[in-house]
């Protein structure tokens, strides 16, 4: 892919802000990785490494939405919309934010990239958060 | 040597023994309990001709040699392995070294579950409960008791668990299983009791399994024979019911409580807790009331005896199958008298020394609790 006018050498250009819609997944590549980008509230952008790390799945091909928080017996208590998203093929769920398994005992954890908004572009570092 | 004779002494163990499965029989059938009922129920099951027994086994799941009790446990002055107090402490307790064994009694838990009606159920439980504290318990402080209580009224079943636990001796409740799973709500006024009296609940099978409707019914069949049913009836009936437990939230709810599974066997527990850690860190989000892996709600509040130990060809095998479970989890049981039967000088050789002995007899003190098992603090 060429660059595009926003795209600099320590980011990749993902597209327009318009095409990023609240609560919905695109992806972009960064080097040889599928990064998910998705802007969970207006002006609120996360993107995370699209690999599942249990056993390989894809997460662009992933649910996204809230996840259940621990709660009383026969209780729900649903929070983090669009924060939350979940492997398709076992159903790990990985929170944007973190990067990790929400109330798991596993370590498993994505990768978390900045994304900043530039010129009505959506544009995500080369570069994982070190954290 | 006469037959009749109890079995000689084998050398002291070398460490405790706690015997967490030992079964009694009343002697002379429900005839030995009707003295601890009043008048009235006592009139309603001599009306009946009520008795009790292994005919009430289809013929297919009659034990193919005839008796699970074994022959050398039959006392000299007469009755079924398991009804002579006297013979049983001589002939297990003495002879193997045994520090303290919890007492129960298949008949009470059959009638319990389903054999007999509700309220048949509940003079009945309290009549064998009676019978235990009066002709075996004053006996010898090593006889400890597992108080069978009427599961078909939980109510009932609740203020049972709270009258036992203020007799010396009872160290946990009896509560036999049904065609409900044990994390069914139908439950909780028995775990709420139980949980406040802080006595475990001992599970095991009640011989009405798998045969009669109301008590647990087979998994995708029907078993042709005794080894069938055997091989089966106890793992599939602890897999589903432990399940229960954990993802209903039971464990959860009841912090407190703890669970004994008798002769369920321990082979199939740990495959069972990867599945269930799995599912759980799949789909936690459905059941969100349990708040931490599944398998460290047993770890905290679930035991299995040991007894049907499955032969290995290979020590390491058991290690193995041991260290996969975790040794915390596991109590020694025999249950003597019956034809199956684990001696503790023949159990589980192979293990490391200080992991045998945890599981002779110190997981089950730290279970149990010292006061209850009668020994010395």
């Amino acid at each position: 892919m060429s660059a595009t006018p926003t795209e600099a050498a320590d980011a990749v250009d993902a597209g327009a802000l318009a095409d990023f819609p609240v609560g919905e997944i695109r992806t972009v590549t960064v080097g040889r990785m599928e990064v998910l980008v998705v802007q969970t509230a207006p002006g609120e952008f996360r993107a995370v490494s699209g690999v599942c790390p249990h056993k390989g799945a894809r997460l662009a091909f992933g649910d996204l939405g809230g996840t259940m928080l621990p709660s009383g017996q026969g209780e729900l208590c649903y929070a983090r919309e669009h924060e939350v998203v979940r492997c398709p093929w076992h159903g790990y769920e990985f929170d944007l934010e973190s990067g990790e398994m929400p109330f798991s005992d596993l370590s498993h954890k994505l990768r978390r990239f900045p994304v900043e908004v530039v010129d009505g572009r959506v544009t995500v570092a080369r570069r994982p958060r070190q954290s | 040597m006469s037959v009749t004779q109890p079995a000689p002494a084998e050398a002291p163990p070398s460490t405790l023994v706690i015997d967490c499965d030992v079964h009694t029989v009343p002697k002379e059938g429900l005839k030995s309990i009707l003295p601890y009922m009043d008048e009235a129920w006592r009139k309603r099951f001599e009306r009946k001709r009520a008795n009790f027994g292994a005919d009430s086994l289809p013929l297919r799941y009659n034990h193919p040699n005839g008796r699970v009790i074994r022959a050398d446990s039959m006392p000299p002055g007469g009755g079924p392995g398991g009804s002579d107090p006297e013979f049983l402490i001589a002939d297990h307790l003495d002879a193997r070294g045994v520090s303290a064994a919890l007492l129960n009694t298949l008949q009470a838990l059959g009638h319990s579950a389903i054999l007999a009606g509700p309220d048949e159920s509940v003079a009945m439980c309290a009549a064998f409960n009676d019978f235990h504290l009066q002709e075996w318990l004053p006996l010898d402080s090593r006889l400890r008791y597992a108080a069978t209580v009427p599961v078909q009224d939980p109510l009932k079943a609740a203020e049972e668990v709270r009258r036992m636990a203020g007799h010396e001796g009872v160290a946990a409740v009896a509560l036999p299983m049904m065609n409900t799973y044990l994390g069914n709500r139908w439950h909780y006024p028995i775990y709420e009791a139980a949980e406040e009296v802080g006595l475990p609940i001992a599970l095991h099978v009640s011989g009405a399994d798998y045969i009669y409707q109301g008590a647990p019914v087979a998994a995708g069949g029907i078993a042709e024979s005794y080894a069938e049913r055997f091989v089966t009836m106890a793992p599939t009936i602890g897999m589903t019911n432990l399940t229960n437990l954990v993802f209903t939230g039971t464990l959860e709810r009841f912090p407190g409580l703890r669970f004994a599974f008798l002769e369920f066997g321990f082979g199939w527990v740990a495959p069972l807790l990867r599945r269930m850690d799995s599912a759980w860190r799949e789909l936690r989000h459905e059941t969100p009331w349990v708040t931490k892996p599944p398998s460290a709600y047993v770890h905290d509040q679930v035991r299995f005896t040991t007894q049907p130990s499955e032969e290995v060809g290979d020590k390491d095998d058991l290690v193995r199958a041991v260290g996969d479970l975790g040794a915390d989890v596991l109590v020694f049981s025999s249950d003597y008298p019956h034809w199956d039967n684990d001696m503790p000088h023949n159990t589980l050789r192979g293990l490391e020394p200080e992991t045998r002995k945890a599981i002779l007899g110190q997981n089950a003190v730290d279970f149990f609790g010292r006061t209850r098992l009668g020994l010395a603090a």
